[in-house]
């Protein structure tokens, strides 16, 4: 398993838009991937609970990979959220 | 105004309601913030196109908005970003932009079915939750909105709940328990 932090800087935080684009990109791995905030963890895989969890921006989130792929698919999950998942 | 807080503390007024909150603006407990009339009920809208057209028309007749052309192009324009289509015949449309007066939830249901609104699931959508967002009303607002539906939408029951009811009063009383 490996993990990394990164900050999340979309000024109106993990709405539909970049929670889509990060769960969509990392159902393209194999490993487990969790998103971990102060106050939850929610599957990175899942549009969904990424939505729910309402992550404003400024938050540092932890994203933990665990499996085949993990460091690819934490190096991509990374890039993205310091990229501003694609705004 | 935020989307779910009163300016000031003070409570919108229609009599109904919570008491004010004073010296501080809080989140309404939203008991009330879905009206049984801004749940619509339509058959055969057929497309994602013709959905969020009606929705657009029935928020300048509600009066939640002064321009239905504009409202539909801002609920398109999101689209053309990301399908906002959910799983299960849910879909969340959302539309930021000028013509927006208040910040509000509209609630579609259609039992027929719409297609082409891009579900995650393939499935055609029967119940469209859609916020309407006046263009100075961004942030951290609209993503808790977003984020309790997508609380909601996650929960099995809620969803059961929100496809077999058709009365408005309880239709909008499923979404204001889970916004409050």
């Amino acid at each position: 398993m490996v993990s990394e932090k990164a900050t999340l800087i979309n000024p109106q935080g993990l709405h539909m838009r970049p929670a889509g684009l990060f769960a969509s990109t990392m159902g393209k791995f194999a490993c487990d991937v969790t998103v971990v905030t102060p106050d939850k963890e929610v599957n990175g895989k899942s549009p969904m609970a990424l939505m729910a969890a309402g992550i404003p921006c400024g938050t540092e989130v932890e994203v933990k990979c665990d499996g085949a792929d993990e460091a690819e698919a934490l190096a991509q999950a990374i890039e993205l959220i310091k990229s501003g998942l694609g705004e | 105004m935020g989307f779910f807080t009163m300016h000031d503390g003070q409570r919108r007024g229609d009599g109904a309601g919570p008491s004010e909150v004073e010296g501080q603006s809080a989140v309404a407990p939203a008991c009330e913030f879905v009206k049984a009339h801004q749940v619509i009920s339509a058959e055969g809208l057929a497309t994602r196109d013709n959905a969020l057209l009606h929705l657009a028309r029935v928020a300048v007749d509600l009066g939640l908005a002064t321009d239905a052309d504009e409202l539909y192009r801002a609920f398109i324009a999101r689209e053309v970003e990301g399908d906002t289509g959910m799983v299960d015949g849910f879909a969340v449309p959302h539309a930021k932009s000028p013509s927006v007066c208040e910040a509000s939830v509209l609630i579609l249901k259609d039992p027929v079915g719409i297609e082409g609104w891009g579900t995650m699931d393939d499935l055609p959508v029967t119940v469209a939750i859609a916020l309407l967002i006046p263009e100075v009303n961004a942030g951290t607002s609209h993503l808790m909105v977003l984020s309790k539906v997508a609380e909601a939408l996650m929960d099995d029951a809620f969803r059961a709940a929100m496809k077999a009811e058709d009365e408005p009063e309880l239709v909008a009383a499923l979404v204001n328990d889970r916004l409050a």
